[in-house]
């Protein structure tokens, strides 16, 4: 079955659009602040009003938008860099390396996600690049055991028999023989995990710990506008609403893809 | 049985020296000298040598583990770099309100996902099941803190129906306290009562083919016997499970919901704790935290071995 175009993947195609082409979008610099527009509500000049320094939302929630993504697909992907390869280890690596892997694997998974992203921050240090890797740290055991138990089932084949005894060595059987095998659920993972990094990623900047003022933060802009609230209510709305339809339609596209390769 | 739970005992126990080494690991891996990271540049001499002697950071790195988890198990945590409170005492303040919280969450959760779950899954066709599927999936979408916020604002400021934060003790004033525990039990409560509604759903929907449901409907029980009282209970036991997987959800939600709503349990103080550096209070709590957590997930293991005869025969049982 081909993939079904829906709502979800235009809005994430839009998404993607919206951070690279941010500073051609953007009607305003979304570091830019106007004092005569200060808490303003939506009007023609700004669509989704000002915030308490006069910056214009809409152009905050656009380059926001960069900041969301790249942190949601970079942790993702260092996620499954670290993760998949340990999991293949894990699963091929004998009964003792398995054991150590795992072990950590389950260490990691005994933390709940925001608390080890918490205290990885702590340790790091405030900001975004740090808050990366804490999100990148909490997506690596969901990709290990993935991986780990593709490659358990896989190991018994016939074909990595076949591979393995035509000679080739560790690295091929592991990522030319079982990797494209074990693929299909890793790939359903994606989406999904970056669906709950940019939920991650949010909500530490709400609570101050990644990305710093005056970034354009999703997450950020939601904490600010909790002092706002009776001035300017829509301030704090917008960013919530799109962090929601992204993460909905990421959700979304997970089922696509669960269909798509047919799990 | 008793070899089964020895074994997930023995496991919950190594989980939990792994994570105390990590947590312990977290004041070694700052930067430079931790005494300075943790005093911070206006700190004397004195003061630093004082610290680094408290911290044991002359001794070799298993000493100072040693040292650390011995003072741990005597419940004796430190004390806050801040304002010198023992970190003990900043706990066993904090928890009750943390655990009220949950309280009013699982309140709110229980609430959402039985009625929603058993509908779907008897009336897998209706137009309210669709609706009810998009619920949840909206309300998983939904961030906790973005959901917080708006709550306080609707209630809390324009309508001003509840109190927008806070906490008052339930000594004080019960009336009061349950007004402030309301918007952050639906804060918390919310996403878990689409995750259990979920699979309570999946669970039932399970069961409902099974042949003793029909057996049950053959000999003409009515429909709302054979569904609470022959389905739903089979269909319990994957539900427990979710209590193990949410426990982590739920606690991670808390830190969130309470500073939103400006709760002081747990949650709060731990935030506090890493925005001023606190790093003793931070470790203590993220301590504290895990082995809750593993202990649910034990108690939860234990309780589905209880209800499930085939899983403490199984060998290798809770391997994947």
């Amino acid at each position: 079955m081909k993939p079904r175009w829906n709502v979800s993947t235009l809005l994430l195609a839009l998404l993607v659009f919206t951070a690279l082409g941010a500073p051609i979008m953007a009607r305003y610099d979304p570091l830019e602040m106007c004092k005569a527009t200060v808490l303003a509500l939506p009007s023609w000049a700004h669509p989704m009003g000002t915030d308490q320094f006069g910056r214009d939302i809409l152009s905050r929630l656009i380059f926001g938008t960069r900041v969301a993504l790249l942190i949601g697909v970079g942790a993702t992907f260092m996620a499954v860099l670290v993760g998949v390869p340990l999991g293949v280890w894990s699963g091929l690596g004998g009964p003792r390396i398995d054991a150590i892997i795992m072990r950590g694997v389950d260490t990691l998974l005994a933390i709940p996600p925001v608390l080890l992203a918490m205290a990885l921050v702590a340790i790091l240090g405030l900001g975004s690049v740090n808050a990366a890797v804490a999100v990148a740290v909490v997506g690596i055991p969901q990709f290990a055991r993935l991986a780990r138990a593709g490659a358990l089932s896989e190991r018994g084949m016939e074909y990595t028999e076949a591979a393995v005894a035509l000679g080739a060595n560790w690295g091929r059987v592991a990522f030319r023989t079982i990797l494209p095998n074990i693929l299909s659920p890793i790939i359903v993972q994606v989406p999904i995990a970056v669906s709950r990094a940019i939920i991650l990623e949010a909500s530490l900047s709400f609570l101050g710990l990644g990305s710093q003022p005056p970034a354009p933060s999703w997450g950020l802009m939601v904490n600010e506008s909790r002092n706002y609230m009776y001035a300017a209510p829509s301030y704090g709305i917008f960013p919530g609403i799109l962090i929601a339809l992204t993460v909905l339609s990421l959700n979304n596209m997970a089922d696509l893809v669960r269909k798509w390769r047919r799990i | 049985m008793s070899a089964y739970l020895i074994r997930r005992a023995l496991e919950a126990l190594l989980t939990t020296f792994l994570a105390s080494l990590l947590v312990f690991a977290m004041v070694g891996a700052l930067p430079g000298d931790p005494a300075l990271v943790m005093l911070g540049d206006r700190a004397t001499p004195e003061q630093l040598q004082a610290l680094r002697a408290y911290l044991g950071i002359d001794q070799p790195i298993p000493v100072q583990y040693l040292r650390w988890i011995r003072r741990v198990l005597q419940g004796e945590l430190g004390y806050s770099l801040i304002n010198g409170y023992p970190v003990s005492r900043i706990l066993v303040r904090a928890f009750p309100i943390t655990l009220q919280l949950a309280g009013w969450a699982m309140l709110i959760v229980l609430l959402i996902s039985f009625p929603t779950g058993v509908y779907v899954a008897t009336h897998p066709r209706s137009r309210l099941s669709t609706l009810v599927n998009w619920y949840h999936g909206c309300a998983l979408a939904v961030p906790v803190f973005w959901l917080g916020v708006l709550l306080s604002w609707f209630f809390g400021v324009w309508t001003r129906w509840l109190p927008p934060s806070g906490y008052i003790p339930f000594s004080e004033n019960p009336m009061l306290w349950a007004r402030n525990m309301i918007l952050p039990g639906v804060t918390l409560g919310l996403g878990g009562g689409s995750i259990m509604g979920r699979f309570i759903q999946a669970a039932l929907e399970d069961v409902l083919g099974r042949d003793y449901i029909r057996t049950a409907r053959a000999k003409g029980l009515g429909e709302r016997a054979v569904i609470w009282l022959h389905a739903l209970r089979n269909a319990l036991i994957p539900i427990l499970t979710v209590f193990g997987i949410y426990a982590g959800f739920f606690i991670g939600g808390a830190v969130i919901t309470e500073s939103v709503f400006a709760t002081p349990g747990m949650g709060t103080a731990l935030w506090r704790a890493i925005l001023s550096r606190d790093h003793l209070v931070t470790q203590s709590i993220i301590l504290v935290s895990v082995i809750g957590f593993v202990l649910i997930s034990l108690l939860v293991d234990v309780a589905y071995a209880l209800v499930d005869p085939r899983i403490r025969h199984e060998k290798g049982a809770g391997q994947v």
